[in-house]
């Protein structure tokens, strides 16, 4: 082998540079056959279990689909003025509000201040961030069985400590209609707020140390420092934190089936639940792919509103 | 002294704060920690008032009568799952994504704006039709009914087209003037370079899909597919059992979560690292 071997181009080039003039073979280089090889696994999937049962739904939204011997017919918007008639699905509509309402403020203003904590590198801040994702990374189930123990009305700790403490004890978490939710929105609380401040984090460590340097110079403490300088530059996060958190609010169903199954008397029947129990419990399909349909616009204004309040921050999307 | 007075007081904040968040910290651990301790506690010992925090004997007991379900079965089915729909995601993921970094075909604007609109249809609306579909196929019961919607991810596909939209095109072009055809030089220039994307998509498809509740709960009333959370799930006492059945439900429950609890927190604690930086990746999923 000599230090040095000429490169002899391949034929390949020059068979690349021959001038195309076919007209079918224009045809076959505009629609590029091996493109195809490479999306046509992921479309013939996403075609099946993605668009179709999509178009599907809506479709059957608009049929008197049950399960069972009856043949869906087409009825119209019949089951959508029923949506928006029906006290029930108003009410699990309103659940889900409700919900949301009390939920995502709860994990901003817990997850902010953990991600700050944590941040200010205090002592066994490692140790305390460890702790504050771990719930998270536990499955709904594990979550709905813990809280179900803690919030139990004789001897759940949460009473028991109460009592300890001298407060007024046994009280009912999971049964009192005015505390179920609030009680809920806790838990997922619980269960989430590490996501949401690993992304404050993350935003928290872009921050450029001189600017709170150059604020300190100009003489602002840190509660200043805080709010007048971290916490603008935490807005895109914040826009991210809070759509997230709002959209899957509007999905919640697992630690509801697992802890109250919709009870008590529907105090606790979200969006998603309502579904499952008309959908599987009395398989009234077409009204229940309706509901969907209401929801699936729902959380597309969520989304679209997400990615336009996050436009021009590449970063978080 | 006035910058003495202040430089004190801001000792106390520090040990204030300090103290604070160490009590938030254990506060918050508590659930997991209780629910260890009452795991592993004789069943007379686990309705006290006040709490006992140390139980007079470590007793198996529990976990005994769990391992009477069959928690075997669930966590080999809850492993295939996941483990295929994440190869598998990961698969057509890399793939798909390739094709919309790189390739110009016909239709490849308007795929790649359904694609990504597809982040809007929360699972729910299509969950009907998609379990008729599953009748239909006769797949109800059977594992693929629930690998196979879960693997057509469009967030895997906008992950790997990011990635790829980073890779340097000359790498390719030199490849290509090599003679090394489309798939020569996916598998052999881009896919080496991409183990940061593979990871990033496989943590978040695998604790995805293994997380799955409503489709495994309706996919799988039989416990040869049950998953390991919809197996767990049966151990969570419901409001309407008598109270000797829930005394001897809290135990097992208990045993059940700890379970699978430490598993994931093992896990997660040695891939810590990952986890963060992909959980900030995954901000943009829905």
């Amino acid at each position: 082998m000599s230090a040095y071997t000429p490169i002899t181009p391949p034929n390949r080039i020059n068979q690349r540079r021959v001038p195309i003039t076919s007209r079918w073979e224009l045809t076959l280089k505009a629609l590029n056959p091996n493109a195809y090889t490479f999306i046509i696994p992921f479309l013939i999937i996403f075609l099946i279990f993605r668009i179709y049962p999509f178009l599907s739904g809506v479709y059957t939204s608009f049929t008197n689909a049950r399960i069972g011997p009856r043949t869906p017919k087409f009825i119209g918007l019949e089951n959508y003025f029923e949506v928006f008639s029906s006290s029930e699905v108003g009410r699990a509509f309103f659940v889900t509000f409700h919900y949301a309402i009390m939920v995502v403020p709860m994990t901003f203003f817990i997850a902010l201040a953990m991600a700050v904590y944590v941040n200010s590198k205090f002592p066994a801040h490692t140790l305390s961030r460890f702790v504050f994702f771990a719930p998270f990374v536990l499955t709904a189930s594990i979550v709905a069985i813990i809280w179900n123990w803690m919030f139990q009305t004789q001897f759940g700790l949460v009473n028991v400590t109460m009592d300890l403490i001298g407060l007024p004890g046994r009280t009912a978490w999971l049964r009192d209609t005015t505390l179920v939710l609030p009680v809920i929105a806790f838990i997922s609380s619980w269960w989430v707020a590490g996501f949401s401040m690993v992304i404050f984090l993350a935003a928290l460590q872009n921050i450029p140390g001189d600017l709170n340097e150059a604020a300190r110079i100009d003489g602002a403490n840190s509660w200043q420092i805080f709010w007048r300088v971290t916490f603008p530059l935490l807005l895109p996060a914040s826009t991210l934190v809070i759509t997230v958190s709002l959209i899957e609010a509007m999905r919640v169903f697992s630690i509801i089936h697992i802890i109250t199954y919709g009870g008590p008397s529907d105090y606790t029947t979200s969006v998603v639940f309502y579904i499952f129990k008309e959908g599987f419990t009395r398989y009234e399909q077409g009204m229940a792919s309706a509901i969907g349909v209401v929801l699936f616009v729902v959380i597309m204004i969520l989304t679209i509103l997400r990615f336009t309040l996050l436009r021009g921050d590449q970063k978080y999307y | 002294m006035i910058f003495l007075e202040s430089k004190s007081k801001k000792q106390v904040i520090y040990s204030t704060i300090t103290i604070l968040g160490l009590v938030f910290t254990i506060v918050w651990f508590t659930p997991i920690l209780w629910i260890i301790v009452t795991s592993f506690k004789p069943t007379g010992e686990i309705l006290t008032n006040p709490p006992q925090w140390i139980p007079s004997e470590f007793t198996s007991f529990h976990y005994d009568r769990v391992f009477l379900k069959p928690i075997a079965q669930w966590t080999f089915n809850s492993l295939y799952i996941t483990i295929i729909s994440t190869f598998l995601t990961i698969v057509l993921g890399a793939t798909a994504g390739y094709a919309f970094a790189r390739l110009q075909f016909f239709g490849s604007t308007f795929l790649f704006w359904v694609v990504l609109s597809s982040f809007m249809m929360p699972f729910e609306v299509f969950l009907i039709p998609l379990y008729r579909m599953m009748g239909a196929l006769d797949l109800v019961g059977t594992r693929w009914s629930i690998i196979l919607p879960s693997i057509a991810s469009p967030f895997a596909v906008y992950l790997f087209r990011q990635f790829f939209l980073g890779i340097p095109r000359d790498l390719e072009d030199a490849a290509a003037v090599d003679g090394a055809g489309l798939w020569r030089r996916f598998i052999y220039v881009i896919l080496p370079l991409s183990v940061p994307a593979c990871t990033s998509v496989g943590i978040l498809a695998f604790a995805e899909n293994f997380n799955q509740y409503l489709w495994p709960l309706l996919m799988s009333s039989s416990d040869t597919v049950k998953t390991l959370p919809v197996g767990i799930a049966q151990f969570a006492p419901s409001t309407t059992m008598g109270s000797t059945e829930i005394t001897d439900y809290y135990g097992m429950g208990a045993a059940a979560a700890t379970l699978l609890a430490i598993p994931s927190m093992i896990v997660f604690l040695i891939l810590q690292r990952f986890f963060i930086s992909n959980t900030m990746t995954s901000g943009m999923k829905l």
